[in-house]
Parts: structure tokens; sequence; C-alpha cells
């Protein structure tokens, strides 16, 4: 029965008992008196909310054995018939408190219908990410368990919070406690908020949990300031329980401790369980761990890395300098007796929705220059190793990893990079490191044709204004022999490498003798033959860009440059001139190995060439000479240099893979 | 031997008690609506209960709990009653032939399934809305739940 028609034919049951009492004037058989107690049981923090299905108990007042129980109905009251007495009233919810809520001393006197009122207060206690990536902590609880990418899509987002913010030359995230500087802003936030006023009972636990294994990838922080410790992580383990759980809204911190890669698809699933005396609850919220991301050469710059050669590349430095200082950026350099600055290591960037940082990756290349990537290690510039140093190979140098303009359904452009030959394969983990990135999904490019292999002899992007806001450059023999034999009848007996040399010997040789004997000991019929070879791999490449990037041969210039046999590996290929293809290009501005190609009435014709294909563009080219000190060793201006540049605020969680 | 018939002695009961009846009726009246009635003065109450007597009789209902169990009907669902609540006259209509007080039993008991099915109506739309409210919450983290009207009793507590 309703409390409502329970309380009207308890009052009426009062009434006719006094009303009964009153016929009887005479002497007459009377019937006992009746009374009842009202018991009304109210959320006051819900405004007074009725708590329907409440356990009421009725005990005698000092407590004892209970007499009667009820519950409450959807107006949260209940009616009791007593004996004349005074009584204990308690009442208790699942996830309310107080547990038990109670009356004492509550007296029920003759024809009385006493009311109890008795507070209990819901308790909820909720987990709440920045699922919506807007930087902040959401109300919404929605879609907390899911990961989803795209635009409006929902799923929080940490950071492989490999800077140093801390000062101590190693990344933050390789400790188990904030570090100090910037590194709290570094830790994405959740909360645990409680619904209700008041703290549950005593008895009530929380527990924190990752799925085992998952402590080794993200690490939880008991808050998000400087000191906070690790409460899941490698350190601790995979659960974690709250000392207690008087707050009303408790602040978490959450770091990764390496990108997604072959041992981790980069997600975790945080369970926060509440066990209420009883009844359980569990809400589980999921991460992502933001991409490692790398730049293009489009992107801004604003420094240079160089080695420092001594003497032996001073010239070369100095050159240099004046070029990248023309770009707006500064050189740095850094004294090595291995010279390839490129190859030890990309820099590339991270984003969380409210902020982001460089990150350094130092592939697995076992050369003196290993080191250096870690000097870059400060605030603000994360630090990172991929794949092992042992067994390492030429593709695993970062010369042959490089990433395009944006393309259609790729906002941040392609990696691609050479995936080496047989036992001279890039490193597994470096290239499973790289797909699991997933926003700049990887191509790979067939350099096998190539001594060194890497992607970048033989490729690189400029600036455009039309079209796809770029052009893909591309080494051309057939550019070269074009040139060459379009001026081998009026222009035979000119010279083209002049005063250039190999270990092997003088390069420089006339165009009509370069076409018709050969030059270093090569016939010039068996160079053709080598460079036609060439020219196939490299089609094999244009082929393969056309398709990933959907370009068309508008969007592609053949930038004329001539192979040779490897001293050692005749088979593979060696750039003959200098590699043009292989400049560097900070802030539309191409600095160019210098070909040292044919010239003729003063000008370098692949020069003209190549300034001629880009006059159109929107950028300037500078001639560098390298080949003393690069060309020779296999290598060219951008081999010798890596470049810092300006992150984009990537918001990569909107793609759409 | 003087007898008495036990209608006449019930005929002088009432008639002796009547007094007795309205002073009980208003005093419960003040006992158990204090903050409705805790203000009114006899007079008033002494109105009150003789209309509702006055209201009882018309209906065959003429002992004093029958008048009782009226005059808390009259309260609970206001001056007019029972004109206006169909389940009300179709219950007087339904006792036409039993006596008064089983007749206010009857009406007692069809005011309990009016109530009762006004709760179950009352604990639906609630189920409704704490599952709508509970969409809203985990869509918005609504922490400030509407208030919800309380009940038309207006006891005070202990």
């Amino acid at each position: 029965m309703s409390a409502a028609a329970d309380r009207l034919l308890a009052r009426t049951d009062i009434a006719k008992a006094k009303a009964a009492a009153a016929a009887c004037v005479l002497p007459c058989k009377s019937d006992p008196p009746v009374q009842a107690l009202d018991v009304r049981v109210r959320d006051t923090f819900k405004g007074g909310t009725p708590v329907p299905n409440a356990d009421v108990a009725i005990l005698p007042a000092g407590g004892g054995a209970v007499i009667l129980t009820g519950q409450t109905d959807s107006s949260g009251d209940v009616i009791f018939r007593l004996p004349v007495g005074s009584y204990q009233v308690t009442a208790r919810k699942d996830w309310h408190g107080p547990d038990p809520a109670s009356q004492d001393n509550v007296n029920v006197p003759a024809y009385g219908f006493p009311v109890v009122n008795l507070v209990l207060e819901e308790i909820r206690y909720h987990l709440h990410t920045d699922a919506d990536r807007d930087g902040a902590v959401d109300a919404s609880r929605a879609g907390l368990d899911k990961w989803e990418w795209g635009k409006g899509k929902k799923g929080a987002i940490v950071y492989a919070n490999n800077d140093d913010d801390g000062g101590r030359s190693s990344p933050d995230n390789t400790d188990a406690v904030i570090n100090t500087g910037n590194d709290p802003d570094d830790i994405a936030p959740f909360e645990i908020r409680r619904v209700g006023p008041h703290d549950p009972p005593a008895s009530w636990e929380g527990f924190l949990e990752v799925a085992a294994g998952a402590e080794q990838f993200i690490r939880i922080f008991d808050s998000r300031s400087a000191g906070a410790n690790e409460l899941i992580g490698p350190a601790t383990g995979a659960k974690f329980k709250l000392p207690d759980l008087k707050f009303s809204k408790r602040e978490f911190g959450i770091e990764a401790v390496r990108y997604a890669d072959s041992t981790w698809d980069g997600e975790a699933m945080l369970t926060f369980t509440l066990n209420a005396n009883g009844p359980t609850a569990a809400e589980q919220a999921k991460f992502r761990v933001a991409p490692w991301m790398m730049p293009n050469h489009l992107d801004a710059a604003t420094e240079v890395f160089v080695v420092d050669g001594g003497a032996f590349n001073s010239r070369y430095r100095s050159d240099l300098n004046t070029m990248v200082t023309a770009a707006g950026c500064t050189l740095n350099e850094f004294a090595s007796g291995d010279i390839w600055m490129q190859d030890c290591m990309e820099i590339g960037f991270s984003n969380l929705p409210s902020t982001g940082m460089h990150a350094v990756m130092r592939n697995p290349r076992n050369r003196p220059l290993k080191v250096f990537a870690k000097t870059l290690l400060k605030a603000d510039f994360g630090y990172h190793e991929q794949g092992s140093l042992v067994p390492s190979s030429t593709f695993d140098s970062t010369g042959n990893l490089e990433c395009t303009p944006p393309v259609k359904n790729f906002p941040w452009g392609r990696i691609y990079f050479g995936p080496g030959r047989v036992l001279e394969e890039m490193d597994d983990e470096t290239k499973a490191f790289l797909k699991q990135q997933i926003v700049q999904k990887p191509i790979e490019i067939d350099t096998n044709f190539l001594a060194v292999g890497h992607v970048d002899e033989i490729i690189t992007f400029v600036k455009a204004s039309d079209r796809k806001g770029f052009r893909l450059l591309l080494a051309s023999p057939k550019r070269a022999y074009t040139i060459l034999t379009a001026n081998k009848a009026a222009h035979g007996s000119e010279k083209m490498m002049i005063g250039r040399s190999f270990p092997a010997g003088s390069a420089e040789v006339t165009i009509k003798d370069f076409l018709d004997v050969g030059v270093l000991g090569q016939s010039a019929a068996s160079i053709k033959t080598f460079n036609d070879n060439a020219q196939a791999s490299i089609d094999g490449v244009r082929a393969t860009f056309k398709a990933e990037l959907g370009l068309s041969e508008p969007d592609i210039i053949d930038v004329p440059g001539l192979f040779i046999p490897n001293a050692d590996s005749p088979t593979f290929a060696d750039a003959l001139t200098a590699g043009m293809v292989n400049m560097l290009v900070v802030n539309g501005h191409c600095i160019v190995p210098k070909p040292f190609g044919p010239v003729v009435g003063g000008k370098d014709l692949f020069e003209e060439d190549l300034k001629s294909s880009l006059s159109s563009l929107p950028v300037t080219v500078s001639f560098l000479d390298d080949w003393d000190e690069y060309h020779v060793k296999l290598g060219e201006v951008h081999c010798s240099s890596n470049t810092l540049r300006t992150p984009t605020r990537a918001k990569w969680w909107e793609f759409k893979p | 031997m003087l007898t008495i018939r036990e209608s006449q002695m019930r005929a002088l009961e009432a008639s002796l008690g009547a007094p007795l009846f309205e002073n009980r009726m208003v005093a419960h009246l003040r006992e158990q609506h204090p903050i409705r009635f805790g203000g009114s003065s006899v007079a008033e109450l002494q109105t009150r209960v003789r209309r509702a007597v006055k209201q009882a009789q018309s209906y065959g209902i003429d002992s004093f709990p029958g008048c009782a169990i009226f005059l808390e009907l009259t309260i609970k669902f206001g001056d007019g009653f029972p004109r206006g609540f169909v389940w009300a006259e179709k219950s007087l209509a339904a006792a036409a032939n039993l006596s008064g007080d089983h007749r206010a039993a009857a009406l007692l008991q069809a005011a309990a399934r009016s109530l009762d099915e006004a709760e179950a109506y009352r604990a639906a739309r609630m189920e409704e809305e704490a599952a709508t409210q509970e969409a809203e919450e985990f869509a918005a983290g609504a922490e400030d739940l509407e208030q919800c009207p309380e009940d038309d009793e207006e006891e005070e507590a202990l």
C-alpha cells in the first residue's frame, strides 16, 4: 500500500478510535488506542527529493532487535502502526549516506501520529576526463570508455611526457614523480567527482586500475602538481586503492611512458571501481597517447644543426651559415667525427589539446652521433629512442626518413622511408613505431638501387603556390642525359665536374667524352645503362608517389643528376654529379649541393635547369659546394644537416584513419 | 425492569456524546493537521466538523466513526468531497444498500485505492524521469538536481 493511502487509513483509524470512544458515554467496551508513525526520507542535497525504496527499520529506543521494517514508496514515506512507546527509527539505501540515517527516542503516544524526517543523501563518484579534447576536464561523462578518431569525437589524450622540465637530463616520464617547471602542464588531467554533499561511510572503497601490463606504458599520479607521486605505473603496479573518499573532487594526473609502438597500441583503459559497502559500480575511461609526428620541408625552420669537423669542413660551415642565416635560421654546430648530422635523429613533435612540444627521436644508428639527439633534451623538448642499436643498417639513418607536405586525407603529410634490403633492413621496431603513430601513415619507397639507400638522395619537396601547394622533386638521370645530349654537338668540348675528383681519380670530363667514352674508368655505355636502370628505379618511386599522394605529372619536377656504380658494391648507385635533390629546404630557401654539371658559357647547365624549373615557385635557390666534404663521402647538403622546425599545433585527434 | 433496546442505547449515547465527539474531532484536527488547522479557532473547527457531519449524514453515514472517516476524507480531498471524484461517487452508489458504517468503510477503501493508483502512476513517472535525468547527467554532468515538489502533507516533524 502506498504511504499516502496508509497515512489516510491510519488517520481515519485514529479518528475512528477517538470517535468510538466519544460514543461510549455509558460504560461500554472501548477499543484500545490506535497510533502510528509517519517516516519520511528525503535527500536534502536534491532539494528535499523523496528517497524511494529506502529500507526503514523500527527498533526499541536505544537500539535492540528490529521490531518492524518497511520500505519507502515513491513519495519517500512509509507508515507504521505501533504500540504506544519510544522507538529508534533507521533508514538506509544503497549509494546513500549516512548508512544508516537514524533518529532515536521517537515517542509514539496514544492516538498519536508523529512524523519522523530522516535524511539520506545520494553519494556517487564519477570519472571525468578531457574526452572532448578541449584542454579541460569535461562535466559530461558520455563516451569516456571509447576512443574515437575524428572531429567532435570523444577520447582523452595523454602525452608521452619525454621532455625534461625537471632539469634532470633525463625525460620526465622516466621517473615516478611529476617534475618541476612546466612538467605539470604535460600531465593530462582526470578527476573523480562526487555527487552529493557529504563524505560517504568509511566502509566505502575506491580503486583505480588499468589492465594488467598497461602499467608499463602509462603512469598515474596522485595530483597534477610537481612532486606528485606515481599511483599506478611501472614502479607501483596496475591497481591503486584510494586512501579515502573524503573529497568532492580529486584531480589526478596521467602521462604515457612511451609512444605507441610495436608493443603497445597506444591506448589504455582506466577503471574506477567503487565498493559501497556491498553494491559496486565501475566506470571506465580510455586514454590514447599523442603520436609522435614529423614536420615536412615546408614547415617553418628555426635552427639548422651541422657537425663541426674542424678544418675539414670549416669553409663549408661558413658558407652554410651564410645561407642558413639568410633563410632566417641559426646554425648550431656540434663537434664530432661523425659528419652525417641528418642521419642521427629526427626532430618531431607531439601535441596535447592544451600544449605541444618538440620531441627528438634517436634512431637505431650505431655511430658516434647517436649521443647528439639527447643533447637537445630540455624543457618542452622531448627525447625518445626507437629500435636497437645492434644491428644497425644504413636504412636506419634518418636521411632515410622524411615526411611529405600535407596531402588529401593526410593533413600532416605522410612519412616515407626506404625499408631496406636483405641483410640491410630498416629496423623493424622503428618501422612498427612509425606505423603506430597512425596520422602520417608511412609510405615505403624502394631505394634499393642506391648504395646508401636514403630517400633524401632522390626525393625532396618544395613549396608551390598552386596545385597541391608543393612540388615533388625527383633525381633524374634521364633529365641529365637530355641536357648533355642536347649540348653535345654545339658544346661537346665543354667540361663537367671541372676540378672535381673522387678517390678513384679525376672526374673532370668533357660533355662529348662523357657521352662517348666514359669517366672514372667506366665506359660511356655502361654508365648510360647504369643510369637508365637508376632512372627505372626512380620511375618506380614516381609511380608510388603518384598513387599514394594523388600526384600528377605537373606536380613533379625532374632534377638532373647522374649516378655511378659504388666502388665497393658496383650494383648499387652513388651520385656522380652532386645530387641537387639532396638539398636543404628551410623557409623557402633551397640550399642546393653545387652539382658541378656541364659548364657552357660560364653557366652550369644542371644548375640552370633546376633554377628554371623552380623559377615560378615561391622559393630561392642557392648552390653550396659540398663536393670534397660530403659528396665524395656519398652524402650532400641535406645529409650534413638537421633542422628544427616549428611544430604544427596539429589537432591530430581529428584525423580519420 | 426497564429494558433499553440496543438501538435506543446507541441513540442515547449519540445524543449524549455529540458534544464530546465534536470536541475530540476539533482536538484531532489540531493534533493531526497542526500546520493547516493549528491557527484555526475552536469555532472555525467546530463549523468544519459540523459541516462534515452534515455532509456525511446526507450520504447516510451517521455514526461517529463513520463521520470521523468522512471528516478525514474531506480534509484529504477538499470540502467539496465527494463531488467530482468519480471513484467516490461510484463507491457511494455501489454501497447504497449498505449501512452507514459500511458505506463509510467502502468509501475509505475506495479512497485508499485511488491514492494507491496515484502512487503507482507517480512511481512510474519518477522512474521515467530518473532514467531521463541519469541520461542527461551522464551527458552534461549536471550535479544540480531539480528539486522535486514535496507531497501535500504538512505535518511537523518531531
